[in-house]
């Protein structure tokens, strides 16, 4: 009974930053559309100053608070000024651009805070009157803990009363609701979007500061606390935020309980709680219906065509020249080369999802990462030939693709972006906690291919042959009538389900699919490197195949090639160069949403367009 | 037997009861018109029969089959197409691609991996685009066609699917007046040709009593009238509820086509 208490106790105290990061996001998406992934920087950088701050204030409860306060207040002003000259000129743009211009942002925050206050885990002080414990039911709660277990609900009650009671929360619930009725009262817009991006910053600024004196501020603080607000933003209801709380608390009390029967446990759960509200509630527990149509995910105009004249010869020639390559270079260009075939794959296989498909991924990481744990731990814990192992790789994938996939395509729009980002953070908790099996951060070494490719050139010739066949596969399917089917789905899904096409089973196949090709890249991966990481399933992989789509054009055909070149040469390139290749990363990407939308391949389509009229 | 038969359809939003308790039916190779002012409830019918919207209440028969609830995807292939007020069209493909789509899907051939469907079904498509006036802009992107032509191709789609019965809201919505009665001549073409029933909603009363073999009035979701035109034409509820309404001009109360 005790025990009992305890953990409850305890998960209610984790509730309350949970609670505020995924309130922030949920106030800021119900009013701008925009899902903002760098709230859980926001939330990093509320520990981080406010760790600076008691360091200088002192340790006195106001000091305490007042520190608290302050940090909260100057992340508010921060995401101001990321609204101001970020997001403001996106609003009109595809919830892609959404999603990948603030994960620019994260990984800019990342480099700067890392800059500023270096790579060790900083633990605040905590304020002497808050020291100690209280006994309850026999049993010893931090009295922090019970501040913050108040504060949950006192933010709730705070943020209802700002909603329903002044005339600026009146406005952000009109904006909510209808947001063609804003313009009509005659509001400025714009202020209304920026105040309401300081108050999300703010929340989340608050929920870092108030977790400094339990967890140190840490590096890897912003994308923990983002996949577990986007797990808690769908299981609630997006832009509803007695559902924030109401999962929150559900999340923090799975975690609480779980953690001590059996930590790998918890991710179990929590995915099945994920789909039991998901298969009866798909809008989330106090969430509202979608209407029956939502927009597009992406731009849609006229496609290629498989006839198209230039497709196939340019294919062919590409692998002519990269059967030459060998002569060309040496060993380490090679690899190189070897490892950005892998990623074109990795890319041709996410652009069926997302630009054929219109399902924005954001967790396409897992399926490269379950093929190349796949492959590893067939090797590892069976002695199992390579030959096997890259077998093993797209089925591991395929069938990972299949459950989650079966989940993922009741949703759409950035509700699908959040839950395969959470998917694929369930299989990095995974891989990342589970030390036995997958050997934990340690990672799985000694993946080498069998002895007769084991030389460079020849594993370079076997992932040319394996990724173009692959690469060629998925684009047969592409333009046979099954990808047309998929992308009647995506243009209209009222038009598509009306000629006969079942839309969900369509979609749910072709994630299948594309889980399947990238776990053969995953395979590949693995025995390039000869060793596996959790790293390969992290989110920062993801974003990588997105930004090579978003380089390549979404729908150009040869896009993610040119995209998979340029990001993973241009990442080789740059972690060579410079410290700070996030943040030069994440400067590229801003600068390319707002300037160069559709891409390399687009820009130069359109360059020439314009040439010829 | 009746083709199509419904019974107390009903469907309500919040409070609005968009559809309250409808009932009627269409025989085979039956032009059918649904007619009635803004917001009486016809798209909400249409979105019934066509699985858009699940019914709270009713029952359809459709060819002596229970179809109640049936999603979209099973209706088109019991024989049950439609277009949409607005027309829906794949706004990545060329016209003929669009035809192609729904052939396939007619004929189950979507997990077709390996075929490309440029080459799938050309000839079928072609004459279907041919039959509705758009033989010469097949290799179009949609994007470039005019709205007219959208509708056309929208017709075009649905005809692919092989139905017995064609939903068709608002077909000549956002039309010139000078073209509606050239598309709704080609529909009656394609009914004769084909033997296929059709139920459509029309705003131009001149559409309606020109093509119409029976005309059903609905009136705030519930229905007014249900018989041949000229009935229809003469009868006071309804020139009660058009003249009460906006659409006093619409050629009711004067009986005549122009
Ligand atoms: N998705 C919805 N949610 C709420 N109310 C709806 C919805 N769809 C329709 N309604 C309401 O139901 C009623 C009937 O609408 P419906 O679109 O069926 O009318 P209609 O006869 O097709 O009108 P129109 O001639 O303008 O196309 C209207 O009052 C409308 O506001
Ligand atoms: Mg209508």
């Amino acid at each position: 009974m005790s025990f009992f208490v305890a953990q409850l106790l305890t998960g209610l105290a984790n509730a309350a930053a949970l609670f505020l990061v995924a309130a922030g996001l949920s106030v800021i998406f119900g009013v701008t559309r925009v899902v903002n992934f760098a709230h859980g920087s926001f939330y990093m950088l509320g520990a981080y100053l406010a760790y600076s701050l008691v360091t200088r204030l002192g340790t006195g409860l106001a000091e305490f608070w007042l520190a608290v306060l302050l940090a909260g207040l100057a992340v508010g002003v921060i995401g101001m000024v990321v609204e101001i000259v970020l997001l403001r000129r996106l609003y009109r743009a595809p919830e892609l651009m959404h999603l990948v211009a603030t994960f620019a942002v994260v990984l800019i925050v990342q480099d700067v805070t890392l800059a500023l206050w270096g790579p060790q885990d900083l633990l605040g002080p905590r304020p002497a009157a808050l020291e100690g414990g209280i006994i309850v039911l026999g049993e010893r709660v931090p009295v922090y803990d019970l501040v913050l277990i108040v504060l949950g609900p006192l933010v709730l009650g705070g943020l209802w009363l700002l909603l329903n009671r002044s005339r600026w929360g009146i406005l952000v619930r009109a904006a909510t609701e209808d947001r063609e009725m804003v313009g009509a009262l005659g509001i400025d817009q714009k202020w209304l979007f920026t105040s309401v991006f300081f108050l999300g910053a703010f929340l989340a600024g608050i929920g870092g500061a108030v977790q400094l004196p339990r967890e140190p501020a840490n590096l890897m603080m912003d994308l923990n606390i983002i996949a577990e607000a986007f797990v808690v933003v769908v299981i609630g209801g997006m832009g509803s935020i007695g559902g924030a709380y109401l999962a929150a608390l559900i999340i923090a009390l799975l975690h609480a309980f779980g953690i001590v029967i059996l930590p790998e446990i918890t991710l179990v759960l929590v995915f099945l709680v994920m789909a039991v509200v998901l298969v009866a509630r798909p809008w989330g527990l106090l969430g509202r219906p979608e209407a029956i149509t939502s927009a597009p995910a992406h731009g849609v105009g006229p496609e290629a065509r498989w006839q198209g004249r230039w497709l196939v010869p340019t294919f062919a020639a590409s692998l002519a020249a990269l059967a030459l390559l060998p002569l060309a270079t040496d060993v380490y260009g090679l690899q190189v080369t070897t490892e950005v075939l892998i990623f074109a794959l990795f890319a041709v296989s996410l652009q069926f999802i997302i630009g054929v498909g219109g399902m924005i991924s954001f967790g396409h990481a897992a399926y490269l990462g379950l093929g190349a744990y796949g492959a590893a731990l067939l090797v590892h814990h069976l002695d199992a030939p390579m030959e096997l192992a890259l077998v093993a790789a797209p089925i591991a994938a395929g069938v990972g693709a299949l459950v989650f996939g079966w989940l993922c395509v009741r949703l759409s729009g950035v509700y699908l972006a959040m839950l395969t980002l959470a998917f694929a953070q369930i299989t990095w908790s995974a891989a990342f906690q589970w030390y036995a099996f997958t050997g934990g951060d340690n990672g799985i070494l000694g993946i080498w291919p069998s002895p007769w490719a084991a030389d460079p050139v020849i594993y370079y010739y076997v992932t040319l042959l394996l990724s173009s066949a692959a690469i060629a596969a998925l684009w047969r399917a592409r333009f046979a009538p099954f990808g047309y089917a998929l992308r009647a789905a995506r243009d209209s899904e009222l038009r598509a389900a009306a000629v006969g096409i079942d839309v969900r089973h369509t979609r749910w196949l072709a994630f299948a699919l594309a889980g399947t090709a990238a776990g053969l890249g995953g395979g590949l991966y693995a025995f390039l490197k000869g060793s596996v990481f959790p790293d390969v399933l992290a989110i920062p992989v993801s974003v990588d195949g997105l930004v090579m789509l978003l380089l390549g054009g979404v729908n150009a055909v040869l896009g993610p090639l040119i995209g998979a070149a340029a990001v993973t040469g241009g990442r080789i390139a740059l972690v060579a160069e410079t410290e700070l290749w996030r943040a030069v990363l994440g400067a590229v990407i801003v600068g390319m949403v707002l300037w160069f939308p559709d891409g390399i391949a687009g820009t130069v389509r359109r360059g020439f367009g314009r040439g010829r009229r | 037997m009746s083709l199509l038969a419904v019974e107390g359809l009903a469907k309500a939003f919040g409070g609005v009861r968009a559809v309250a308790g409808i009932g009627f039916m269409v025989q085979p190779g039956e032009m059918v018109a649904i007619i009635g002012p803004n917001g009486a409830g016809k798209t909400t019918c249409f979105n019934l029969l066509g699985g858009q919207l699940r019914p709270d209440a009713g029952r359809v028969t459709f060819g002596g089959r229970n179809i109640t609830g049936w999603a979209p995807p099973a209706l088109a292939r019991a024989g049950i197409g439609r277009t949409f007020q607005v027309a829906q069209v794949f706004r990545s493909m060329t016209a003929r691609e669009n035809v192609q789509v729904a052939r396939a899907a007619c004929r189950r051939r979507l997990l077709s991996l390996l075929r490309s469907l440029a080459g799938t079904d050309t000839a079928e498509a072609d004459r279907l685009l041919d039959a509705v006036g758009l033989a010469a802009a097949a290799d179009q992107p949609v994007t470039a066609l005019a709205y007219a032509d959208l509708k056309r191709l929208e017709l075009a789609v649905a005809l692919a699917g092989e139905p017995i019965l064609l939903l068709m809201d608002e077909p000549t919505a956002g039309i010139a007046a000078s073209e509606r009665q050239a598309l709704m001549a080609l529909v009656r073409n394609l009914v004769a040709a084909r033997g296929l029933s059709v139920l459509f909603t029309e705003h131009d009363m001149d559409v309606v009593f020109g093509h119409a073999d029976r005309v059903i009035v609905m009136h705030e979701g519930a229905l007014l009238a249900d018989g041949a035109p000229e009935r229809i034409r003469t009868d006071p509820r309804v020139r009660e509820v058009y003249l009460g309404g906006s659409l006093d001009d619409v050629g009711i109360a004067a009986g005549g086509q122009a």
